[in-house]
């Protein structure tokens, strides 16, 4: 870690891939649900040990730095997931009463449906930057993410999407 | 994504990361706001007409040293939340230290006013005292650490905004030192008291909206 801290990008890698595989079981021991659930949150807390690396005091023990950010991005991603399900009875309403000959109708209905099949970060930083337009840094403003959270999220929910509905590279449009 | 692709994203973003970092953004965005109130007391309220008299006075350090005590505590709280693993400790208790002993000042010069002092004591000679009005030097100050809190990582979110908020109390009643003119102890206990502890609790609410990553 302290030779990532100066700048040795092969040592910060190491750290940050052996780490991914202590955190992987720290998660997956405390969280009880699926393995794709447990990895979203291993990256969550990645990017958090990365971007905010200078909040590690070189004179102090590695571990409970590592935890108290781990421990810190497990609860933030119950509470976001908690307000995400009990938001998502009101959107499916909404796609009931949509009508059903038009494609204009069906169109968004299926993007919607499958857009739900996604984490809520995933959802909302596709929904922000693909559908509604914004620029990357409009997101990070909004949702309070930081910007390189919001590019690894999109970039991960399209990379499912993909997966799940016929392959391909996600960024052939660009 | 996979995550070894994220390791390797990471790895390209590894530039260097200087020491300190946390002590001395936090040390920039108080000198910087505090510099800001001491020209918004001085351009809004004014110097204490008698500014050059009351400096060689204890009264004008007693309140300097309240104010700067209660910035240096609530600092050092602050930069120990600001790691993830920071926890307060014992040292805590240390903050209730300036207000103790401006209170027992108070309470001692209480004792030997007569009883139609002690209301001029309490609420000052020149008017109504203002904590919100001293409070409100505390803004800048606020909104700047603010900003450098969300640069790090702190898990003790209501907390962590008490200890801002109080901070930037303090220097906001720190810069207000330069105005003014009541030199009771009553009054300072009272309304130097207040004013700090008015951004504290604004701190302590919003601590969990605002610093949250």
């Amino acid at each position: 870690m302290l030779a990532g801290l100066d700048g040795d990008a092969a040592a910060h890698r190491a750290v940050l891939a052996a780490l991914s595989v202590r955190l992987r079981a720290y998660f997956s021991r405390r969280m009880g649900t699926g393995a794709a659930d447990v990895e979203d949150v291993v990256q969550d807390a990645l990017i958090a040990i990365h971007t905010r690396r200078t909040t590690y005091d070189r004179t102090q023990p590695f571990a409970p730095w590592v935890f108290a950010i781990a421990r810190y991005k497990m609860i933030d991603h119950f509470r976001k997931n908690r307000i995400g399900r009990a938001s998502v009875p009101i959107d499916d309403v909404d796609d009931l009463f949509t009508d059903d000959e038009s494609d204009a109708a069906t169109a968004p209905m299926d993007l919607a449906r499958l857009l739900a099949t996604l984490p809520d970060k995933q959802r909302e930083t596709i929904r922000l930057t693909r559908i509604d337009g914004l620029s990357v840094t409009e997101v990070a403003a909004r949702t309070g993410l930081s910007e390189s959270d919001v590019k690894v999220s999109v970039h991960r929910g399209l990379k499912t999407l993909m997966g799940k509905f016929g392959g391909g590279n996600p960024h052939a449009d660009q | 994504m996979q995550t070894n692709e994220l390791l390797d994203a990471l790895a390209l973003d590894a530039t260097p990361k200087p020491r300190s970092e946390i002590k001395t953004l936090l040390a920039f965005a108080v000198v910087g706001g505090l510099l800001v109130a001491m020209i918004g007391v001085v351009l809004t309220f004014g110097l204490r007409p008698d500014f050059w008299e009351a400096v060689v006075q204890p009264p004008f350090w007693i309140k300097a040293g309240m104010t700067c005590a209660t910035l240096l505590i609530a600092l050092a709280i602050t930069s120990t939340l600001a790691r993830p693993e920071g926890k307060p400790g014992q040292g805590i208790w240390l903050i209730v230290l300036p207000f103790v002993i401006v209170a027992a000042l108070a309470l001692f010069e209480l004792s030997f006013a007569s009883p139609d002092q002690r209301m001029a004591l309490w609420l000052g000679s020149t008017g109504h005292p203002y904590p919100l009005a001293i409070s409100s030097y505390s803004v800048p100050v606020f909104a700047v650490l603010v900003l450098a809190m969300r640069q790090f990582a702190p898990t003790r979110l209501r907390l962590a905004g008490f200890a801002v908020g109080l901070a930037a109390g303090a220097v906001g009643a720190g810069a207000y030192v330069l105005h003014c003119q009541e030199d009771s102890m009553t009054f300072v206990a009272s309304w130097y008291g207040l004013a700090m502890l008015i951004p504290a609790a604004v701190g302590a609410l919003l601590g969990p909206r605002l610093l949250r990553w």
